[in-house]
């Protein structure tokens, strides 16, 4: 068994990629993905479809015998923009496999490490698109999901000194985000024009606040939702 | 066509009062459900297993051909009450395609005759477990998921005359609340209830009902928590 150690899926591009970079000087970081980092990168990669049941359970029972997982950060996603009337089943299960059945199978695989510690951080990867975003009928319903289980799962693993919260990014600048808004669509202009701070997030902005979740002061913190997003979810309209 | 409002799961509990109240104010109601419902039932009925897409998605289109489903509730859900540790990839699978996938189905056969005819109303029923609610792992992220689709679909089709909201019912007294719930944890339940009551059906119903009515036109996006004061004092549901 190595130091404790951090999971996080998805690591090896954009939100992810800036997470496992900023952990990686405190903890042991080991990165699931699908892919191998856009950029060198200081965590263990491991290889695996995380919309992949079996492939998914089997490379979190290996992983788990060789490190003790204290922290969790279920990052990993995908995004389309389709309208509700185009929308196939088959977009919907694999995103509902990715986005959150793989936070579900991570979470029981690192459950018993953090039960026996009495201690664990996890941190989900929520959105603003939980609020309504328009062509993300799937994407936003896995993250409105996201952040209830992030309740759930608060409530239900509070009395083990494990907390569990979300982040929910707003606009960050990642490939992710280019794919789904193309700059010059008329939905991306109004947003990045909505956002009281007058830009886009990056990788880092959000991440930053991932490692504070994850430290060991942010001890009374549960069951949150920590909106990063330039000030656009709070609504207001701008004048 | 006769216009016509779809109500998903309204064989029984909620659903059965729901599809009661319509019927007594005059919608044509079609209720889809894998249950047959009571033989006293108003409105018209298909069995239609949501959780079996290709089948319900043809089921639908062809109930889409009969009625013009310019009103839709999505009201069928189920609930596994288990720890995290014990939820099952299967049942996963099973309550996120009744209670999500059951959803999207029901709204994607309702949209054509809604565009038509410029005018819509869509009504989610979520779930106060959406603020949390422990051994309700799946069942809490489902009615999460639905919430931000109501968002979602709010803001998609706003222009086109058609509205999307949500109802958080609080405890029900149904029977899936009874069998889920055992007596002592009744107790506790009632405990954090500010009413010391369970909801009925019918208080559902009432809000949908409002949601529904051509003059709640204005209304697009929200949830209404029918939960006899719970949520007071606690986070909104984002």
């Amino acid at each position: 068994m190595s130091r404790d150690a951090v999971l996080v899926t998805g690591a090896s591009r954009g939100i992810g990629a800036a997470i496992a970079g900023r952990l990686a000087g405190d903890y042991h970081v080991v990165n699931l993905d699908i892919a191998r980092p856009a950029e060198a990168s200081p965590a263990e990669l491991v290889q695996v479809d995380l919309r992949d049941l079996a492939a998914t359970r089997a490379c979190l029972a290996e992983i788990c015998t060789r490190h003790r997982f204290t922290r969790l950060v279920n990052n990993v996603g995908m995004s389309s923009a389709v309208p509700l009337a185009e929308l196939g089943d088959d977009l919907t299960e694999a995103s509902i496999a990715l986005n959150l059945r793989a936070a579900l199978l991570c979470l029981q695989a690192v459950l018993p490490a953090m039960t026996e510690a009495g201690f664990g951080r996890v941190v989900n990867m929520g959105s603003r698109a939980a609020l309504g975003k328009e062509l993300r009928t799937v994407y936003s319903a896995t993250k409105g999901g996201m952040h209830a289980l992030t309740r759930t799962w608060a409530l239900e693993l509070a009395g083990r000194g494990i907390a569990v919260n979300a982040v929910a990014p707003g606009m960050i600048d990642t490939e992710l985000f280019r794919g789904a808004n193309p700059t010059d669509s008329p939905i991306t202009r109004k947003l990045v024009g909505a956002i009281p701070m007058k830009r886009l997030g990056t990788p880092d902005d959000v991440a930053k606040v991932v490692a504070f979740l994850l430290s060991d002061g942010a001890a009374y913190m549960t069951g949150q939702i920590v909106h990063i997003c330039g000030g656009l979810s709070v609504g207001a309209v701008l004048e | 066509m006769p216009e016509a409002t779809l109500v998903t799961g309204g064989s029984n509990g909620i659903g059965r009062a729901i599809v009661r109240r319509l019927a007594d104010e005059g919608h044509t109601v079609v209720n889809v459900d894998i249950a047959e419902p009571p033989a006293e039932s108003p409105g018209h009925f298909r069995r239609i297993d949501l959780s079996d897409k290709a089948t319900a998605r043809a089921m639908l289109a062809k109930l889409a051909g009969e009625f013009a489903l310019t009103r839709v509730v999505n009201n069928a859900g189920i609930v596994r009450a288990r720890p995290v540790e014990q939820v099952t990839a299967e049942e996963f699978d099973e309550v996120v395609a009744v209670n999500l996938g059951g959803a999207i189905l029901a709204t994607q056969a309702a949209l054509p005759a809604m565009r038509t005819a410029r005018f819509g109303r869509i009504v989610n029923i979520g779930s106060r477990a959406v603020q949390g609610r422990p051994n309700r792992t799946v069942y809490s992220m489902t009615k999460g998921g639905l919430l931000a689709m109501t968002r979602t679909w709010a803001l998609e089709f706003a222009a086109e005359g058609i509205t999307a909201n949500a109802i958080g019912p609080g405890p029900v007294d149904t029977e899936t609340f009874r069998r889920n719930n055992a007596p002592a944890l009744v107790a506790n339940v009632l405990a954090a209830i500010p009413m010391k009551r369970l909801a009925v059906a019918e208080d559902v119903a009432q809000a949908v009902s409002f949601f529904l009515d051509a003059r709640s036109g204005f209304i697009t996006g929200q949830v209404l928590h029918v939960c006899g004061g719970q949520t007071l004092g606690l986070q909104p549901a984002a």
